[in-house]
């Protein structure tokens, strides 16, 4: 049956009140006698705290609360919300005797104001003991090198002699024999710097004790399940005696995959036993929130003269910052996504995480995978340039299909060895074709006119998955009231992206009803059910998967009740517009089953609960045109149109769907032409703020073109796929695949500035970098 | 945090202000705000001339355009005298942060070619060159404030470019004005202005020299961006090396100049 509500602009059930102003965010409610709270930053990048006063903080009238390591025990945890065990290592406690990079957390303060709280901070008297700094995870790997976490307590680390925080290898078929079939061998080296995931609302979170003196913590996260875990552990308290609420979220992009202010601020409430707030502000958001981890890819890739791959080998050196959260599966991905999107016989891939004394890197949309894209997809563009072919068709040539399996996948995992994963819907050659037509391919491929202004065209595909296989769970719980709608509680977290009203419409889809009967409810987890949080691709595929199911049971718990009301068959009934309908067009309305259920006869609550997990993870496929325009005088690279073609399965939102992608290519643009962490011989970060970190704005995007192009997957709710990272993986190669179609040189390292695009250009021919 | 603020109703009373103590000057607060923020100037009161709607004004009158020091940005943008007469001046505002910072910030130290200073009972007139003296400094003494910029309308020729990390809100790398009339064959009256690559903006003044020495020509053209490039004296900061910053000029001078060979050919 064609679905009603489903695949309909429905409008956000949230809407409203974001665009009204009515807010719900973490920072719109103040509590009375709330504290405001800072933390001191470590303004070394590697030092050892031989001595920390705070006896004159505590005496400054309007202090509340002071933490050092010496007010805390320490209890090792990681900064990843993920599930448990988490595959990252415990390599941070709550307040250290050492600091590893510049922001590092020193010391926390609770006080009457903020203005109060930051004097206490500068009355805080620490003597460091500064010891040498690691900038470059390759030196930090050498057995001489200074040591990060030298402390015997923590847990998880892959080598801490060498610095490394965790390290994976994994091989399909054999490469050596893979090379030696080569007609054709590329060998390639990409860098990828630090970036930031920058969402508008920074980090921030209340913390208060309850009537009964439960910790209560409103917080801006993506993970109220996992934080609940981990901030437990933490403050010694049991996981009962603490009240995770994720408010409405202003953007998390995997930065808040991470409990960063939750514990310390917890802490500080059971210290003053008052309301606390603690934000981050936005240079902080910068230097010790997360960043995606830079790397260092070595590529090397066989092929025939058809084009056909005959082996891949990656090899990938990150640098994770000073502690390791997200160290392993991050690099787990870069190989087990971009190096599948491909079939070629003979894989292997390599890689280490390595800690520096710089920024630490995390979860950001992508986890891993625009990395590894940037380096495939470059280099398939170059293979298909030595062969003389055109980029899009050495694609076709090797990509995956239907009844496809994805070996490196199931070798690779996330954090352990994953599941056999067979591709049931795939839409990418449509996606390929509708997307050269709307860029205009064949019209504009390889001319890149004269003159200082050279145009090009560049393409990139890709893939990503839904959901941690086998081990994501999101679950459902819906009740009904005595005027037929319905009360959704979900743990998932909606995070600006739609996903209350996806389930909202999915709710409404099974029962008949119009989207606005149901009451949605999310992420609390004293009032919600379980659910693993908003990351990896997970919350349509996963909680959707609950949520249709719940509301089945639901559907069969009401026309059990309407058949003994109307005297019919269950197997006869449907819902119809608010109503239970008989052939016969017999029918009575939910209102009235409900009121029946309540107060009239055998009396009961129509409720149900469900769950859903799955060891599928199908990956949404996509592929994405740059056109650009590169200024051989200034160097300035001018993205003039985008296209994405999507297939993420069923499409339940079209708008949400077209938002998701359309934020994830703004983030891929600033990937490839203008964002970088850059940091100073010290290790201090150099642009913390948005007039020198340049994000993309609305003036700088290009047009923008996004096709979705449908296809069911069996194992998804509806036939839906995710969506939610797969856009921000082909901004970067597309682009650079484009350059290089106006320039004829190839950029290997991101991002592509002005500064390195003259300085090819005059390497190559020094008088034509003059326009 | 605490902050004295005084408002005063009129220049007259703004300027006695000033001869009593030192303030620091509230106009548009696109900058002062920022750096109150930052907590600079935690000791000095605040004297908020905003409001003195004497000195926001544009004039134009024989040939000359005078422009009160708390104009906007957004009153230049739809000054339909300023189109007319110097769309060079409004491509370069048309430049300067956002929407919201146009319409709060003034021309004050801006741009243009002559400043008035006013202190109580005496103003003084100078080119605008004397009153910078470098990044952030001026001669304005601590008992004046700026009363107007003015300028002689400017030759018809007339191109602006800035060069940014991105399209909006960026600081710029580097930026050219270019003015110039067009007589026998030559430039006449050419002014090569250059932001963001030495202490304050600067004129190509041998470049200029140089332009006006002969008949133009394309080689010219080339000579002229090189020697502006050296007339710079850029450095490296966050957003571009020092190397970059004077190609810039090269580039941008010489792409200012091109469009100048076909109306000089017109002019002869």
């Amino acid at each position: 049956m064609e679905p009603r509500i489903l695949g309909k602009g429905v409008s956000k059930v949230d809407g409203v009140k974001l665009v009204t102003g009515r807010g719900g965010f973490t920072d719109d409610f103040a509590i009375p006698g709330m504290l405001y709270a800072r933390t001191l930053p470590s303004p070394h990048a590697h030092a050892r705290i031989l001595r920390i006063d705070a006896s004159k903080a505590r005496a400054l009238q309007g202090v509340r609360a002071v933490l050092t390591h010496e007010d805390v025990p320490r209890i090792p945890f990681t900064t990843a919300g993920q599930g448990y065990p988490e595959p990252s290592p415990y390599d941070s406690v709550l307040l250290d005797r050492k600091v590893r990079f510049v922001g590092d957390r020193v010391a926390a303060v609770a006080a009457d104001t903020l203005a109060i709280a930051e004097r206490a901070l500068s009355l805080i008297d620490v003597e460091y003991e500064p010891l040498p700094a690691l900038f470059d995870p390759e030196k930090a790997m050498e057995p001489d090198a200074p040591k990060v976490h030298d402390e015997k307590d923590t847990t998880g680390i892959h080598d801490r002699t060498r610095n490394l925080a965790a390290s994976v290898e994994a091989q399909v078929g054999n490469v050596e024999q893979g090379f030696a079939a080569a007609d054709l061998i590329l060998e390639r080296t990409y860098r990828v710097p630090h970036v930031q995931q920058v969402p508008l609302e920074p980090h921030i979170c209340i913390s208060y004790l309850d009537e009964d003196g439960r910790l209560v913590i409103r917080t801006s996260t993506q993970v109220p399940f996992h934080c609940r875990r981990t901030v437990a552990r933490i403050l010694g308290l049991p996981v009962g005696r603490i009240r995770i609420i994720k408010p409405r979220v202003g953007g998390g992009f995997g930065a808040k995959q991470e409990i960063l202010l939750e514990d310390i601020c917890g802490a500080l409430t059971l210290a003053a036993k008052r309301p606390v707030r603690l934000a981050m502000t936005r240079e902080e958001e910068f230097s010790r929130s997360r960043t995606r981890h830079p790397q260092v890819i070595r590529l090397k890739t066989g092929v025939t003269k058809e084009g056909k791959l005959t082996a891949n080998e990656m090899t990938v050196v990150a640098n994770t910052g000073a502690y390791g959260g997200h160290a392993l599966t991050v690099q787990c991905c870069t190989g087990s996504k971009p190096l599948s999107l491909y079939k070629c016989p003979h894989v292997k891939y390599q890689a280490h995480a390595v800690y520096t004394n710089l920024a630490v890197a995390g979860a950001y949309r992508g986890y891993g995978c625009p990395q590894g894209y940037f380096a495939v997809e470059s280099q398939m563009d170059e293979l298909a340039q030595a062969l003389q072919l055109d980029p899009i068709e050495i694609r076709k040539r090797n990509m995956v299909g239907l009844g496809d399996s994805l070996p490196m996948a199931e070798v690779l995992g996330e954090g352990k060895e994953g599941f056999h994963q067979k591709i049931e819907s795939c839409g990418l050659s449509t996606c390929i074709e509708k997307g050269a037509h709307a860029i205009g391919w064949s019209e504009k491929r390889g001319k890149p006119g004269r003159g200082p202004i050279l145009r090009g065209v560049g393409a990139a595909c890709l893939m990503q998955g839904s959901a941690i296989p086998g081990v994501d769970m999101g679950s459902a719980y819906i009740k009904i009231n005595d005027d037929g709608s319905f009360n959704l509680q979900v743990g998932a977290t909606d995070l600006g992206g739609g996903s209350d009203t996806i389930f909202a419409q999915i709710t409404a889809e099974v029962l008949g009803i119009s989207p606005e009967q149901v009451v949605v409810y999310s992420s609390d987890t004293d009032l919600t059910p379980f659910d693993k949080g908003a990351y990896a691709s997970s919350t349509i595929y996963i909680t959707g998967g609950a949520v249709k199911k719940v509301a089945e049971l639901i559907g069969e718990q009401i026309v059990k009740v309407a058949s003994g009301l109307l005297s019919r068959n269950q197997s006869d009934l449907r819902f119809n517009d608010g109503s239970v309908v008989a052939p016969d067009g017999a029918s009575v309305t939910l209102a009235q089953v409900a009121q029946h259920s309540f107060y009239t006869q055998d009396q009961f609550q129509i409720q149900a609960t469900a769950s859903h997990m799955s060891y599928a993870c199908p990956p949404p496929f996509a592929a994405q045109f740059a056109e650009v325009e590169v200024d051989a005088g200034t160097g300035l690279v001018r993205v003039v149109k985008f296209v994405t073609a999507v297939d993420c399965g069923k499409v339940l939102n079209p708008p949400l769907a077209e938002g998701q992608i359309e934020g994830a290519v703004a983030q891929g643009l600033g990937y490839a032409l203008t964002e970088e962490l850059r940091f100073d011989e010290k290790g201090r970060i150099v642009n913390p703020n948005f007039t020198d970190y340049k994000i993309f704005t609305a003036r700088d995007m290009p047009e923008m073109k996004t096709i979705l192009v449908e296809t069911h997957e069996p194992t998804g709710p509806f036939g839906a796929k995710s969506v939610a990272e797969i856009g921000i993986n082909g901004p970067a190669p597309a682009v650079a695949n484009a350059v290089f179609d106006a320039l004829g040189i190839r950029f290997l390292e991101l991002p592509i500035t002005p500064e390195k695009i003259l300085k090819a250009l005059k390497e190559r021919a020094p008088q034509e970098a003059i326009a | 945090m605490s902050l004295e603020y005084i408002r005063p109703r009129n220049v007259e009373e703004a300027l006695e202000c000033l001869l009593s103590r030192t303030f620091k000057i509230l106009a548009g607060g696109t900058d002062l705000v920022i750096q109150l923020r930052e907590g600079r100037h935690k000791d000095l009161p605040i004297l908020d001339i905003s409001r003195l709607s004497e000195l926001r004004f544009i004039r134009e009158k024989d040939g000359k355009t005078v422009i009160g020091a708390l104009t906007t940005l957004s009153d230049l943008l739809s000054s339909e005298s300023l189109r007319r007469t110097a769309p060079v001046l409004l491509a370069a505002v048309r430049e300067i942060g956002s929407v919201q910072i146009r319409n709060m910030g003034t021309i004050g130290t801006r741009f243009c070619q002559i400043v008035s200073l006013g202190r109580k009972g005496r103003t003084r007139t100078m080119p605008l060159p004397d009153f910078l003296l470098g990044p952030c400094k001026t001669v304005l003494e601590s008992c004046e404030l700026i009363h107007s910029v003015s300028f002689s309308t400017p030759p018809v020729y007339q191109h602006f470019e800035k060069l940014g990390e991105r399209k909006a809100q960026a600081i710029s790398i580097a930026s050219t004005a270019l003015v110039s009339g067009f007589k026998n064959g030559r430039l006449k009256g050419i002014r090569v202005a250059l932001g963001s690559v030495a202490p304050t903006v600067i004129r190509a003044k041998q470049a200029e020299a140089f332009l006006e020495s002969r008949p133009l020509t394309p080689d010219m053209i080339l000579d002229a961006g090189e020697m502006a490039a050296q007339e710079a004296s850029p450095i490296s900061d966050v957003r571009a090396t020092a190397a970059y910053r004077r190609k810039m000029v090269m580039a941008m001078v010489t792409r200012g100049l091109w469009p100048c060979l076909k109306e000089v050919g017109e002019s002869r």
